[in-house]
């Protein structure tokens, strides 16, 4: 925010300056590079340290970690739109699954979960921010890909949410949920733009020859509108998109969601700035904590009552109750995954909170002692 | 036939006739006056109402999720701004009602109406509520009261006018009164009905504050003056705009130990700068010259030395200073405003520099920017940058200097030749990759300036409208007294090209509100994103499109009618862009 | 001006206190800098782009893409000129049916304000007031929901699918259409000769009517000119077919003459521009008493020119890539045309295509035997129509109050009608006053098909962005934007000129 605000105002006293120096005929070129190098000298002079979110410090060596806690706020990078993962309620908070994990991750870090800042990120824009250093963490339903692991210098945390593409139709187009691909021949399919989704139908139907109109649009409320009113066939986005749409709208009996071999996998995970794995453990142990923490059966409420009296040698390490606490190696708090669930809750307490009320079963996302794919490497 | 008659024996009579015969013949004469009027008017009468009826069945019909709109008003309003906090929005509108009271007791609007007028009103409205009484779909739970509520106001409104009898049609009620009672009215409409639950105390004390301000701003008038009053409160509106931005965004206290840091550089710059606005003003031009070199060198040399922010903002304001000084500031009067015009400079430029280094003091989640603040941001933001940009560019296209006349006229026209939303992703897309790394503004600084570029290229063709009507006289008018190029572009021509242009101004900050709409494309939380992508993603609201697209179209059209109307009545008042 | 004239004849002042030399010091010294700006920035980016692993070349032009578009010429483009094709024509589309539309709604409806008829008229002033006052980007949206939530869902008669006269239907609407066969453009060569042979006819008739004073009716004549030529070429065309040959001669001379040849010419004309204008600028400065004293800011003036030449020259010699995508350009159009025209291709020029409900799969879709409009391209019509009417209404209007009341009251007493007086008299006067006005809202209409992005219409900037966030190549689509808007803008407002002074020339 300093930034923006010294930008501001070196834009307010350049019309001062242009004004007082009215007479003399510059041109507006001139005037533009100068906010830019405010930018870079603004935080000297000012109160020091005061708000300068520098981007660049960490690069040199130190880890993400230490600018993190130097700053005292974690700068994590949210969806706005995507309800149930990241979205802004009516008192203006973020709030999802996806947001929860940053609120986990500063709470393990800094001891409160509500010392992050959110930007909010289109979809576009989401790996910019991450190369720019404009956030630390990206939490923002992304796929886990070999290019974005690779080339795009990223790397991922675990798996928080394993999804796949699908598509829905209406029963009455004669739909079941085994259709097969083939059935949407000579359809009007619609998708959100901008993210994997469409490039994965049209991949998969040019696989099959299958002639389709595609049509996408910015915003998946367009689409929904459409697929209603008849003007699209077929919608495709991730499963739990479809879920979501089938599960709270008043028409959603009439449809079915297919095939049930999703067309693509969707991983969706956290993802930061590559090659700093100090940061990746935090990121990743926090998400392990949370899974681990819902496999032994602590939740946000009996958390004290498990800190005073651990059920085994692996939840008293994770919760920081014995000696042998782990997190202080890490550059944690010993406590720091006590935080995370008292703050925030385990797994299962942050899918039921967000997820459930959507109508959004555990299935992949159970525990793997529930035939699920959740599987958190042991705390020792 | 014709005979003189003095006018005092022959009293001008009301046409009472045709006032008497009333509805038949007024049908008579504006819709059926001719055959093909008869079917016209017929035709567009069922179209009407076929597709008044079609539309409050579809927005008055159960499925429609108007639910999910009040909650999320604050939404709408401030996006994510903490909600803690909002008492500074209440604030800055304080003091905006502060300035809008003290104005109008200062400018003191002379309008006048009637009772009759207003009965007319009050009677229009109940037929306009009856007849959507009419038209909404049976089941709607509002019918009855409109139906009821209408004909009660068309019968006030039309025994009010048979009581008054001619006597109602006598302008003697000033405007400002009316208004007033509308505000009363306002504010017992929101304590009896569910209206406006959690706000309605802050605006009772905001149209308290306004009430008050324009009851001290009659003495205040009679005290101070009314010319120097005008002159006060015209700065007062200019500076209140950043004032008020500053304090939504910082923490609205000065910080103290910051400007005293500040003040071993700023006071020498403060002496520097009198001593030289006193010898550019004094010695001749030719020292002037010299003096003025070396504070160009020492302006930017302060780029390149570290010291503080400020002073380097300063000396650029200094030099603008001095090299106008010589033009403008030789006699004493005009050295005494330079003097004044460079003290007041400093303060506010410490005061913004000070602001916008303090901390934000706020609790905030993240970018609190957004909703209608922040398309109220863009549009003036942009708007008020965009006059440098604009009135620079439309010198450079009317002056003499061929490279300035090429670059100004290019500028101008590619902008202008291209959509906002390619200037906009230009600013969001386009600029990063010509930074350096690391090195990148804010996406709402971006979007001003992008908004004020584009902006900048139609204001430039308004000014020079302006700049080609005035009559060639002028310049050669003002060349005859002696006056440089620079005296007569500040002091005779572009003030009056300005005045010229106010009405096509105006008109284009209009344009510019109804634009800002775009940088919802570019992914910012203006108040079309929070209407069309944030608000109907809530789980809860899921589905709510249409309903919130038709609200954003309401209140879009709100505000733009009402600033369209307000701009007719001041191009009226001014009598300008009417020659 | 005077006092340099006055110094140049005095003592010469010293450099620093010549007026000229400032002013010509200051402006160069602004274009070096914005020249060295733009060298800063323009190495900083690509220092970015390299970083980042990207380039500024047009690769992603000719490389395949994996996008498919909503609707156009390309659904599923091959390559990235493919896509741009698609979207500019669908743009051009969309500007092209929006004009028509917004100049005859906005006319009615500027028309219809100033009527007698009370509903009329405030029924047209609550459409403007609605209209003018929300942004364009909400209504955009909203009538590309009205349609697909109002119109009826799309199905197939019992019978099966067979070519109709109309479809009305929330996946678009449908109509017949004469689509261009093979041999169209052989049968243009006629129908273009045949309004140029009319026009002549026209004029050569006028004349003859001022000369004799007799009735020579030129209307007639032209059309029947136009009609018999136009017709003569539907069975004839063939015969255009020569011009194949004529196409195919320039190419082959374009790819015969080697590129320095060519860099050479254009150097050469860049110098002969250079050199002509500051010929001709002398020649405006020679008086019958000889060439008048120039003052230094002549010479400066002929020096920037002079210098501007020979960099032009230099440019053309120093980067040969620009000429050889020059003369690429004008042979790819020639041999483009080449193809068009063929002495063996016979057939009927335009075929006459009726919509029809297909069903491919399981669901029945518009099939592409008609003219067909999606709902993504009814809601951006719809909403820039509607929109720039507003504005022509409030144009039209003005332009006819504008007319002195007078002009009405001299025509109602020569007895015209009042819809006469409107059509013969106040029209064509206000014409000339909102045609200006006009040209500028056919630009924005122009310029804000752009925000067909919102409804996924496959725009230029839809497509763009598109391209852009797969690809990154964000500096060369904005600059394909660029020029692509630069030039419809030239291009319209060249027409509006144009037509503005012809219709200022009739007035004298």
């Amino acid at each position: 925010m300093g930034k923006k605000l010294t930008l501001l105002t070196a834009v307010f006293a350049l019309v001062v300056a242009a004004c007082g120096g009215g007479a003399e005929e510059t041109t507006t070129t001139t005037a533009a590079p100068e906010p830019g190098e405010t930018t870079t000298t603004a935080p000297a002079p000012g109160g020091g340290d005061a708000g300068a979110g520098g981007g660049g410090a960490e690069q040199a060596g130190g880890s993400l970690l230490d600018t993190v806690i130097a700053r005292g706020t974690l700068n994590c990078g949210v969806n706005e739109t995507l309800a149930g993962f990241g979205f802004k309620d009516e008192t203006g908070q973020f709030v999802g699954f996806d947001v929860d994990l940053c609120r986990a991750v500063a709470a393990a870090v800094l001891g409160d979960a509500d010392a992050v800042k959110f930007e909010p990120l289109t979809a576009a824009a989401r790996f910019e921010a991450v190369n720019s250093g404009l956030i630390d963490l990206l939490s923002r339903n992304t796929t886990w890909t070999q290019s974005r692991d690779t080339d795009l210098g990223l790397d991922f945390g675990p798996t928080t949410y394993y999804d796949g593409q699908q598509l829905m139709a209406k029963k009455a187009d004669g739909f079941t949920a085994d259709s097969p691909l083939t059935d949407i021949a000579g359809a009007v399919v619609c998708t959100n733009a901008g993210t994997t989704t469409e490039k994965n139908i049209t991949e998969a139907s040019a696989a099959l020859g299958l002639d389709i109109t595609l049509q996408t649009f910015e915003d998946f409320n367009i689409v929904m509108e459409n697929f209603k009113s008849g003007a699209c066939d077929v919608v495709t986005t991730d499963g739990s998109g479809l879920v979501s749409r089938k599960a709270t709208d008043p028409a959603g009996d009439e449809w079915v969601i297919f095939p049930s071999v999703p067309i693509s996998k969707e991983p969706l995970g956290p993802a930061w700035k590559q090659n700093d794995s100090v940061w990746g453990d935090v990121v990743r142990w926090t998400v392990y904590a949370m899974i681990i923490a819902e496999e032994k059966g602590i939740t946000s409420a009996n958390v004290d009552q498990m800190v005073a009296n651990p059920p085994d040698g692996e939840a008293a390490r994770l919760l920081g109750a014995s000696e042998d606490e782990i997190q202080t190696k890490m550059g944690l708090p010993a406590d720091a995954f006590y935080q995370v669930i008292k703050q925030v809750g385990n797994y299962g307490e942050v899918f039921d909170r967000h997820l459930t009320p959507l109508g959004l079963n555990r299935g992949l996302n159970a525990l793997w002692s529930d035939g699920g794919l959740l599987y958190a490497p042991p705390a020792r | 036939m014709t005979v003189y008659v003095a006018p005092e024996l022959k009293p001008p009579e009301p046409p009472p006739e045709a006032r008497q015969l009333g509805a038949w013949v007024w049908l008579r004469k504006n819709l059926f006056n001719t055959w093909y009027n008869g079917v016209l008017t017929v035709v567009l009468a069922v179209g009407i109402v076929w597709g008044a009826r079609g539309a409050f069945a579809f927005l008055l019909s159960p499925d429609r999720l108007w639910g999910v709109i009040p909650p999320n008003a604050t939404n709408y309003a401030v996006d994510v701004y903490p909600r803690p906090e909002l008492t500074r929005i209440w604030v800055t509108l304080a003091v905006v009602m502060v300035l809008v009271g003290l104005s109008s007791a200062t400018w003191r609007p002379t309008g006048k109406t009637s009772w009759g007028t207003i009965l007319a009103v009050v009677r229009a409205t109940g037929v306009a509520a009856f007849a959507v009484g009419l038209l909404v779909p049976p089941t709607f739970v509002g019918r009855n009261p409109l139906l009821v509520g209408g004909a009660v106001l068309v019968l006030l409104g039309a025994v009010g006018i048979r009581a008054a009898g001619p006597a109602a049609r006598e302008e003697r009620l000033p405007m400002l009164g009316v208004l007033a009672g509308v505000l009363v009215l306002a504010l017992v409409v929101i304590w009896l009905l569910p209206v406006a639950k959690t706000t309605k105390v802050p605006w009772t004390i905001e149209v308290l504050v306004l009430a008050a301000a324009h009851l001290v701003g009659r003495p205040l008038v009679r005290a101070v003056g009314e010319k120097t009053l005008k002159v006060v409160l015209s700065f007062l509106w200019v500076l209140s705009l950043p004032v008020i931005y500053l304090h939504l965004e910082r923490k609205p206290v000065i910080p103290w130990e910051v400007v005293v840091s500040w003040l071993p550089w700023v006071l020498p710059v403060l002496v520097v700068g009198y001593l030289a606005i006193l010898y550019a003003s004094r010695a001749g031009r030719e020292r002037a010259a010299a003096l003025n070199a070396l504070l160009v060198v020492a302006a930017l040399a302060v780029w390149f030395v570290p010291s503080p922010m400020v002073v380097r903002l300063l000396m650029l304001v200094l030099v603008g200073f001095t090299l106008a000084a010589p033009t403008f500031a030789s006699s004493g009067n005009g050295r005494r405003n330079f003097m004044v015009g460079w003290s007041g400079a400093t303060f506010f430029l410490v005061y913004f520099v000070t602001l916008a280094v303090a901390e934000t003091g706020l609790e905030t989640q993240g970018d609190f920017l957004g909703g209608l603040n922040l398309t109220f941001l863009l549009a003036l933001g942009g708007m008020l940058l965009s006059f440098p940009i604009g009135i620079m560019m439309a010198l450079g296209r009317t002056s003499t200097m061929p490279i300035f006349r090429l670059l100004s006229t290019g500028y101008i026209e590619i902008v202008r030749g291209v959509p906002l939303i390619t200037v906009l992703f230009f600013a969001d897309k386009v600029v990063p990759r010509f930074l350096p790394p690391g090195l990148d503004f804010d996406g709402v600084v971006k979007a001003i300036i992008a908004i004020a570029l584009f902006s900048g290229a139609y204001l430039a063709e308004n000014v020079r409208g302006g700049l080609q009507s005035i009559p060639k006289g002028q310049y050669e008018a003002a060349r005859a007294l002696g006056m440089t190029t620079a005296q007569m572009t500040m002091l005779i021509t572009l003030p009056q090209a300005l005045r010229a242009v106010i009405p096509a101004i105006v008109g284009q900050v209009i344009s510019l509100f109804k634009d800002t709409s775009l940088v919802a494309i570019i992914g910012l939380a203006d108040f079309f994103r929070v209407a069309r992508d944030i608000v109907p993603n809530q789980p809860a609201s899921l589905g709510s499109q249409i309903e919130n697209l038709v609200m954003a179209a309401v209140v879009y059209w709100i505000f733009t009618f009402s600033f369209s109307r307000a701009s007719l009545r001041l191009e009226r008042k001014l009598g300008v862009g009417t020659r | 001006m005077t006092q340099s004239r006055i110094d140049a004849t005095q003592t010469r002042p010293p450099l620093w206190r010549n007026v000229t030399f400032l002013k010509w010091a200051t402006q160069i010294g602004v274009l070096v800098g914005l020249v060295v700006l733009a060298w800063i920035l323009i190495s900083t980016a690509l220092r970015n782009l390299e970083a980042q692993g990207l380039s500024l070349d047009w690769d992603f032009l000719t490389d395949p893409v994996g996008i498919r578009l909503g609707e156009g010429i390309f659904t599923q483009p091959a390559s990235g000129l493919e896509a741009f094709a698609t979207a500019i024509v669908n743009m051009l589309r969309v500007t092209a049916s929006g004009i028509i539309a917004a100049t005859i709604l906005g006319v009615l409806v500027g028309i219809s304000r100033l009527s007698s008829n009370w509903l009329l008229s405030r029924s047209a002033t609550a459409f403007v007031e609605t209209i003018r006052n929300i942004p364009l980007l909400i209504q955009i949206v909203f009538w590309f929901f009205l349609m697909t939530l109002f119109f009826p869902t799309l199905e197939v008669d019992a019978s099966g699918p067979a070519p109709g006269w109309l479809i009305v239907s929330r996946k678009g609407v449908s109509i017949p259409w004469l689509f261009p066969t093979e041999v169209f453009w052989q049968w243009f060569v006629f129908v273009a000769g045949g309004a140029w042979a009319a026009r002549r006819v026209y004029r050569r008739r006028i004349e003859l009517l001022e000369e004799t004073g007799r009735e020579t009716h030129p209307g007639r004549w032209a059309l029947g000119t136009f009609v018999l030529i136009a017709g003569l070429g539907w069975f004839a065309h063939p015969i255009a077919g020569a011009l194949g040959w004529l196409f195919a001669l320039v190419a082959a001379v374009i790819a015969a003459i080697p590129d320095f040849a060519f860099q050479l010419l254009f150097a050469a004309v860049s110098i002969w521009l250079g050199a002509r204008w500051i010929r001709r600028f002398l020649d405006s400065r020679r008086t019958p008493a000889g060439l008048a004293r120039l003052t230094d800011d002549d010479y400066f003036r002929m020096g920037l020119a002079g210098v501007l030449g020979l960099a032009g020259a230099a440019v053309f010699v120093a980067i040969p890539q620009i000429t050889s995508l020059i003369t690429d350009v004008a042979h790819f159009v020639f041999a483009f045309l080449d193809q068009k025209f063929d002495f063996l291709r016979t057939g009927v020029p335009l075929r006459l295509g009726r919509p029809e409900v297909v069903v491919p799969g399981r669901f029945p879709q518009i099939g592409d035997t008609g003219m067909t409009m999606t709902p993504n391209f009814f809601g951006l019509w719809v909403g820039v129509t509607l929109y720039t009417a507003a504005f022509i209404a409030e144009i039209v209007r003005g332009g006819i109050l504008a007319v002195p009341k007078g002009q009405t009251e001299a025509g109602m007493a020569l007895g015209l009608k009042r819809s006469q007086v409107l059509r013969m008299i106040i029209l064509p006067q206000a014409f000339r006053i909102i045609l200006p006005p006009m040209g500028n809202q056919y630009l924005n209409l122009a310029k804000n098909t752009s925000l067909g992005i919102a409804i996924a219409y496959a725009e230029l900037v839809q497509v763009g962005q598109t391209l852009f966030n797969q690809t990154g190549d964000t500096i060369q689509v904005f600059l394909i934007w660029m020029a692509f808007y630069l030039t419809v803008s030239l291009v319209l407002s060249s027409i509006v000129n144009w037509y503005n002074r012809r219709v200022k020339l009739v007035e004298r």
